[in-house]
């Protein structure tokens, strides 16, 4: 029988109720609005915008400093009041809530879909994620996820930049359908030590602790630890079509904990930051066809990174930026074979693990020029040292059946243009050439942005991208061909680069003053996909290249604000993507409506914030699909005293059941995704 | 299947009932946010010579801040009465003690920075380009939010001094 998906504090009805009683509240009292000039300078840091502002700062479009209405594409900006606002637990969620971004989750992983193309079992190698200007994408697979896996804690945002389109024109490898930016926050945002506590559903428990200043020699320091911990269901639901009922079975085997340390310290133009992050998540599924119900059977994953940049005007008109970094990355599946012929396939019992290991050092430099009014030139070369990445597959007892260590180094070269034809029009142009022992490759770009009135602007893309087959691809497709170990030539696998062509419009308008509209439409074709395949006899993992695909879509975000305070944005997606005409690809929406609301309660120190998401139906891998969806999620958050802050967010609040398109390895189709479930945070200033 | 969506639905649409019950907001008009802001930098600054008999502020290029500014008329700053006016140069200007640029031509800009590098005037703007240019102090538009950076190197170098406040609050010193 299956098990009740949520983690049930209270039903939704009830829940309705207690939030109506809210709103009636006598406490809703009006304050007296002060007038701004007799704001403090530090409530004006706080005050919110009464309409939306035309000239956001965005810095990912171009690699650097521009007004979001001067970039070539459209960008959009989530930030910390955001996170808070609607209680974002990872950096899933806040991707999640934007236009034609959508998240899907195993419950081991979550990974990022963009532009109708999420296929099931695909690492995120097709939207380049940064922290700070810092890849994520890791060098074994090319990969940045996206859920608990993320490294760095969602309470150390400060920003995320989503620019959608084609990237690689500045960025290389990865920046296929878009370029993820995520900011951290600085030691100010603390200013002194900070304390928060969670607690959730499914047994989740979280702290972190913080300390952030900015001292008066303009040093600024940041720290912070925090460690999580979700024991899962008792009884996992998505059990239900692959494992027997069994006594007492399942009980916390989908765990999921992390540690995570992130460190900054910025001086002047210098700034060094880190961080470690390890995270353990029970492998409470059906993976290569074998049950593993023993706590020890996990996914291990271990980060460390090391990042020095330097960025200022070195003369006039002449801006550098240098950036060195070290990383370490580790990833492992840790199973028993259990000791049952029947279900183990003949294999010997004891313990399993598959290793890929990763070590590299990346830098960039880059030379801005803007000495003509007319002109920004900028010139930059980015490299990487991938100087030991491996697959180890050990079978118990403890025998490596493969074993295969690799290094190579891939440079890349970049040019790029911001040219003003005059006030209203601005031109960008760019390439970028990239080059590593897998082939060469060129990726223009070029955008155009108009602005005939203040409150309208026109953009137009065109660009080419890339991802090129990740490492990890290239190894086991060479293992499944029967290359051996000792003996493996990459180049045989006959994996190349995916090339992505993309021509896509901008609109954004405002309707009114307090009304913003953007608007966009896209078509794409990639010259050929490369998607994992699963030999059925071997269990084994491959990847291949399957073909054309085409893809267009259209995405539209309407923003409203009221002089109440209340703020709404609601976005709509159409995406098709299609293997051959009429055949669409797994796991791609056809349409996805999301609707954002925040507002302040009965005192603006206490927020509301509600988001409705509506998937529509999407097919899995085996041809059956998974139902349209429609999932909401409510936070309501504020200060109980000046240093202590509490939310409680409630999520799927109308215990939506619906299902995600998963990986072939797990031999089912889709897997459920959470019922309701809540969250209480508390966070302690010091 | 329709009916699933029902219970999400009605939360929805409480929570917007609820939003929009609420009228208690902090949230103010662009332009206004940053002239209070304007006001605020110029308590915290410390002048080599303090003015005497007005503090002047100044602004050239964006007309929509110039309304905001013009409300600091009659206040005062360290009990010195404000004084707004608009000018037209960088020779101008160098009476200002405060001044609000904003100009969208690159060379302009660096003109207008580099003319007033070494005078104790408290240079302040709005374009991203700006602090690379190095104006004292310079506004970043956020969603929802201003916030600004400073080049403390650059304001001391003209004798200004920025309170600790000031330096505690910035998005970003430099």
């Amino acid at each position: 029988m299956r098990e009740r998906r949520s983690g049930r504090v209270c039903a939704s009805l009830a829940c309705a109720a207690a939030l109506a009683a809210l709103s009636g509240s006598p406490a809703l009292a009006l304050a007296e609005t002060a007038a701004v000039l007799e704001r403090s300078l530090e409530e004006l840091t706080r005050m919110g915008l009464t309409r939306p502002p035309r000239d956001v700062e965005v810095s990912t479009a171009a690699k650097f400093r521009q007004s979001a209405a001067s970039a070539p594409t459209p960008v959009y900006v989530v930030t910390a009041e955001d996170i808070r606002a609607f209680g974002y637990r990872t950096l899933g969620d806040i991707l999640h809530g934007l236009p034609g971004l959508f998240v899907t989750d195993d419950h081991q992983y979550r990974y990022l879909g963009a532009r109708g193309f999420g296929l099931p079992g695909d690492y995120n190698t097709r939207v380049l994620i940064l922290i700070d200007g810092e890849r994520v994408n890791e060098s074994n697979y090319d990969s940045a996820l996206v859920g608990s896996e993320f490294p760095l804690d969602v309470d150390l945002i400060e920003r995320v930049e989503y620019v959608p389109g084609p990237g690689s024109a500045i960025y290389g490898n990865n920046a296929f359908f878009g370029v993820v930016n995520v900011f951290t926050k600085g030691g100010h945002a603390f200013d002194g030590g900070e304390l928060a506590l969670q607690l959730g559903s499914f047994n989740t428990r979280k702290a972190r602790a913080s300390y952030g200043k900015r001292f008066d020699s303009g040093l600024e320091l940041l720290l912070s630890g925090t460690r999580y911990d979700r024991d899962g269901p008792r009884h996992p639901y998505y059990w239900d079509w692959g494992a027997p009922e069994r006594e007492g079975g399942g009980e916390g085997l989908d765990y999921d904990r992390s540690t995570s340390l992130f460190g900054k310290i910025a001086y002047g133009p210098l700034t060094l930051e880190g961080g470690r992050f390890k995270r353990a998540d029970g492998l409470a599924l059906v993976y290569n066809g074998i049950i593993y119900d023993e706590r020890d059977a996990r996914f291990e994953d271990r980060r460390a990174y090391l990042i020095a940049r330097y960025e200022d005007r070195i003369a006039p008109d002449w801006d550098l930026y240098l950036r060195l970094g070290y990383h370490r990355y580790d990833s492992a599946v840790i199973y028993l074979i259990p000791d049952d012929p029947a279900v183990s396939g003949g294999l010997t019992a004891g313990a399993g693990k598959d290793l890929t290991p990763a070590r590299w050092w990346d830098g960039e430099i880059r030379l801005t020029h803007s000495g003509f009014d007319r002109h920004r030139w900028m010139v930059g070369a980015e490299w990487h040292n991938n100087h030991r990445l491996g697959v180890t597959f050990y079978q118990p007892p403890d025998t490596p059946y493969f074993d295969f260590g690799y290094r190579f180094h891939r440079y890349g070269l970049y040019l790029q243009d911001e040219i003003r034809l005059n006030d209203a029009l601005t031109v960008l142009a760019g390439a970028r050439h990239d080059v590593s022992p897998f082939g060469e490759n060129t990726h223009p770009r070029l955008g155009l942005v108009w602005r005939p009135s203040e409150a309208t602007t026109i953009k137009a893309l065109y660009g080419t991208a890339f991802r090129a087959p990740s490492f990890f691809e290239q190894a086991t497709t060479a293992i499944v061909l029967g290359e051996t170990n000792d003996a493996i030539d990459l180049a045989r696998t006959g994996l190349r680069p995916k090339t992505i062509e993309t021509l896509q419009f901008g609109l954004e308008h405002f309707l009114t003053p307090s009304s913003r509209l953007a608007a966009s439409v896209y078509r794409y074709r990639m010259d050929d996909l490369l998607s994992q395949g699963f030999d059925e006899t071997s269990g084994d993992t491959y990847f291949v290249n399957l073909g054309k695909i085409e893809g267009r879509g259209l995405e539209v975000a309407l923003e409203q604000r009221f002089d109440s305070g209340l703020r709404g944005t609601l976005s709509y997606s159409l995406q098709d993507s299609e293997l051959k005409p009429g055949q669409r690809l797994p796991n791609s929406p056809r349409s996805m409506l999301k609707l954002h609301l925040s507002a302040p309660l009965w005192n603006p120190r206490w927020r509301l914030g509600a988001e409705a998401l509506y998937l529509s139906e999407r097919g899995t891998l085996a041809g059956d699909g998974v139902d349209a969806h429609l999932v909401g999620n409510v936070a309501i958050g504020g200060d109980l005293a000046k240093n202590a802050n509490v939310s409680v967010g409630l999520y799927n609040i109308g215990d939506t059941r619906y299902a995600d398109p998963v990986n072939p390895i797990f031999r089912v189709d889709a897997i459920d995704r959470d019922g309701f479930n809540v969250q209480f945070k508390l966070n302690l200033g010091f | 299947m329709a009916r699933r969506w029902i219970a999400p639905a009605r939360l929805m649409l409480l929570a917007l009932g609820l939003g929009a019950a609420a009228s208690w907001a902090e949230t103010a008009e662009e332009s206004e946010l940053k002239a209070a802001y304007i006001y605020r930098f110029a308590q915290y600054t410390t002048w080599p010579d303090p003015p005497s008999g007005e503090v002047k502020f100044c602004s050239y290029g964006q007309p929509a801040i110039d309304e905001g500014l013009r409300k600091l008329q009659g206040r005062t700053v360290q009990n010195v009465p404000i004084s707004v006016s608009r000018v037209d140069s960088p020779q101008a200007a160098k009476i200002c003690h405060v001044l609000f640029l904003h100009v969208d031509r690159r060379g302009e800009l660096a003109a207008w920075v580099a003319a007033l590098a070494l005078q104790p005037v408290l240079v302040v703007s709005d374009l991203p380009d700006a602090f690379r240019e190095k104006a004292m102090i310079v506004f970043a538009v956020e969603p929802n939010r201003v916030t600004f950076r400073i080049n403390l190197t650059q304001a001391r170098a003209s004798g200004l001094s920025l309170s600790g406040q000031m330096l505690k609050l910035a998005q970003e010193v430099r």
